[in-house]
């Protein structure tokens, strides 16, 4: 699954918080309300602190050192704990990466890895699927509960074999061989559609 | 993709790009006329929102649209985009130039659809019509019961003859569609039609409440309109349960923003469906250009005449036409300005909104009532969720 990394690919990484997130205090704990799909998560007093210091600007290293400085902890101690904390709030959907997205694959790519295109909304609906919308552009699709699972494991970035792996352990019964086939073809789509993009190198 | 079935002209989304010459900037390509051809029709239903006249039974053309000058509102639209036709009435099969007038537009390289009752297409006709441009037919039966049907249609007879002209159109190798006006009379022979239209061999099967205009206002006055309940219970019936079980294609228009997910994606996964008022105009059996069938009913929805005025400066510069493309371009009122589906939507049906609140570009009745009742979907809103404070 993308973003588990152990090697830390991502401290070079600006985060920011998405636009579309509301975010409540209760003491040590928060809540934080994804408006788009209307759910909620619940986040502990550390998370919330890098939330402040994920402002676009820092790396995900920068925000360690930031966050080791302020708990007065090693920065070795924490390094580990505080990077997979972001990854997995950029996983849930809670804050995304500062990544340019092409449309267009480009020889210095390399293995390609998708993301969904942050100015996409993402309105998931029960279980039957969900709509995906783009107000700058006014274009909408409607995707079936598949799409839906390929568009929320892509809020971090993945490989079209990554994206394969995880839907086939969490659809009993599929073939690999068919879940490739979707995968590929709805990655096509939604890339020539603008709805998400392929990540470029920093 | 949206299937021609959802769209009342016809067409879908699968309208050639058509050359469009010389409009000024913001004016939209005319690629659709809808052609009233006769303002009459053998049929009284009781129903019907454009009161065509009638004489006991008898075929009534009423006024129909001159020949000639449909000649020269052709030649004057195609360099403006026009590249279909969509043919209703009236009974359009009552005008008595019809199969000149289908072969001119076939000539004329132009698309054609059509709405008829269907009663008065003989074999001759529909194979004829299958040698022409004609891509769609839909026609009406209200009732898998023959007395029923005779009932809502006002004349005797009217639902062996719609059988016998569908049966022809199926064996000349259409795949008619059959549409169903639904009140309360009849809603609960809805599925019972679709077994009908499957054993005639009709392509796909819509169902579009009586509406309280023309002759439908008196059906609404006492009572048989379906509620705004019932009719989303009868679209969701219709495009869940129903379609599930019969592999006969069926339609019920609401607005998108009413539908569920698993709705839309039944339908291609398209939000589209309705008309596509930008670029249609409506041309009566008395000649007067309008923006549809509903100039019969509101003096002030027809826009000139043809013959008398220019059909281009009319589609370019009159004031009702401009304003409808200035607020559909605009931010568009109340809940509308706030729903995701705004940019295909556009407002639904336009002259309902009209018959209802004296706009064209308003709320559609059934997205405000949802609105006013909290029903309309947070998930459809721009704005979901977005109240609660940010980090």
């Amino acid at each position: 699954m993308a973003g588990k990394t152990g090697n830390f690919d991502a401290l070079t990484v600006r985060f920011c918080l998405r636009n579309d997130v509301g975010i409540e205090d209760f003491g040590d704990r928060s809540l934080v309300l994804l408006c788009d799909s209307m759910r909620l998560r619940e986040i502990n007093a550390l998370a919330r602190k890098l939330l402040v210091f994920a402002d676009g600007g820092r790396t995900l290293h920068e925000i360690v050192l930031r966050a080791a400085g302020d708990c007065g902890v090693p920065v070795q101690e924490m390094l580990h704990s505080i990077a997979e904390a972001m990854l997995q709030m950029e996983r849930q959907g809670i804050v995304r990466r500062m990544v340019k997205l092409a449309t267009e694959r480009t020889e210095d790519m390399g293995e390609i890895k998708y993301l969904v295109n942050p100015d996409v909304s993402f309105r998931p609906e029960d279980d039957d699927g969900a709509i995906l919308f783009n107000a700058d552009s006014d274009s909408l699709e409607v995707i079936n509960p598949t799409a839906a699972e390929i568009w929320s494991c892509l809020a971090a970035p993945c490989t079209q074999a990554q994206v394969v792996e995880h839907l086939c352990s969490v659809c009993d019964g599929a073939s690999q061989g068919a879940v490739e086939k979707d995968v590929s073809e709805f990655l096509d789509s939604m890339v020539k559609k603008g709805f998400i993009g392929m990540v470029e190198k920093p | 993709m949206t299937h021609a079935a959802d769209t009342c002209d016809g067409l879908g989304e699968s309208l050639p790009a058509p050359i469009v010459a010389d409009l000024p900037e913001g004016v939209p390509a005319l690629r659709t006329f809808y052609l009233y051809l006769s303002t009459g029709c053998n049929l009284h239903c009781r129903h019907c929102w454009i009161t065509p006249t009638f004489v006991n039974g008898k075929p009534s053309p009423g006024e129909c649209i001159d020949f000639e000058l449909l000649k020269a509102a052709v030649a004057e639209a195609k360099p403006m985009g026009l590249s279909s036709v969509k043919l209703t009435g009236g009974e359009p099969v009552l005008h008595p130039e019809f199969l000149k007038i289908s072969d001119f537009l076939t000539a004329e390289n132009l698309r054609i659809t059509m709405e008829t009752n269907a009663t008065l297409v003989d074999q001759d006709m529909a194979r004829h019509l299958r040698e022409t441009n004609f891509s769609f037919i839909a026609a009406s039966l209200d009732s898998p019961d023959p007395g029923q049907h005779d009932r809502i249609r006002g004349v005797k007879g009217a639902f062996d003859a719609a059988v016998r002209g569908l049966s022809a159109l199926v064996a000349a190798g259409f795949k008619p569609q059959i549409i169903m006006s639904v009140d309360r009379e009849n809603v609960h022979q809805i599925e019972a039609l679709i077994e009908l239209a499957m054993s005639l061999g009709a392509g796909s099967v819509k169902f579009n409440p009586v509406v309280a205009s023309g002759r439908g206002a008196e059906v609404h006055r006492k009572g048989q309109g379906l509620s705004f309940d019932e009719l989303l219970e009868m679209t969701h019936r219709v495009r869940g349960p129903l379609q599930d079980r019969y592999s006969i294609y069926l339609s019920a228009m609401v607005p998108p923003a009413l539908l569920t997910v698993r709705e839309l994606l039944r339908h291609g996964g398209s939000d589209g469906g309705c008309c596509h008022v930008r670029n249609i105009l409506g041309i009566l059996g008395t000649g007067e250009m309008a923006l549809c069938g509903i100039g019969r009913n509101i003096p002030e929805l027809c826009f000139g005449m043809l013959g008398k005025d220019s059909l281009r400066r009319v589609w370019i510069e009159h004031p009702t036409l401009r304003r409808m493309r200035q607020d559909l371009a605009g931010q568009l009122p109340g809940v509308c300005g706030d729903c995701l589906h705004a940019g295909r939507c556009q407002t639904h049906c336009l002259a309902m909104n009209y018959e209802a609140t004296g706009r064209l570009v308003n709320v559609s009745p059934l997205c405000a009532e949802a609105e006013r009742r909290g029903q309309f979907p947070s998930t459809r809103r721009i704005s979901c969720g977005r109240e609660h404070p940010a980090a």
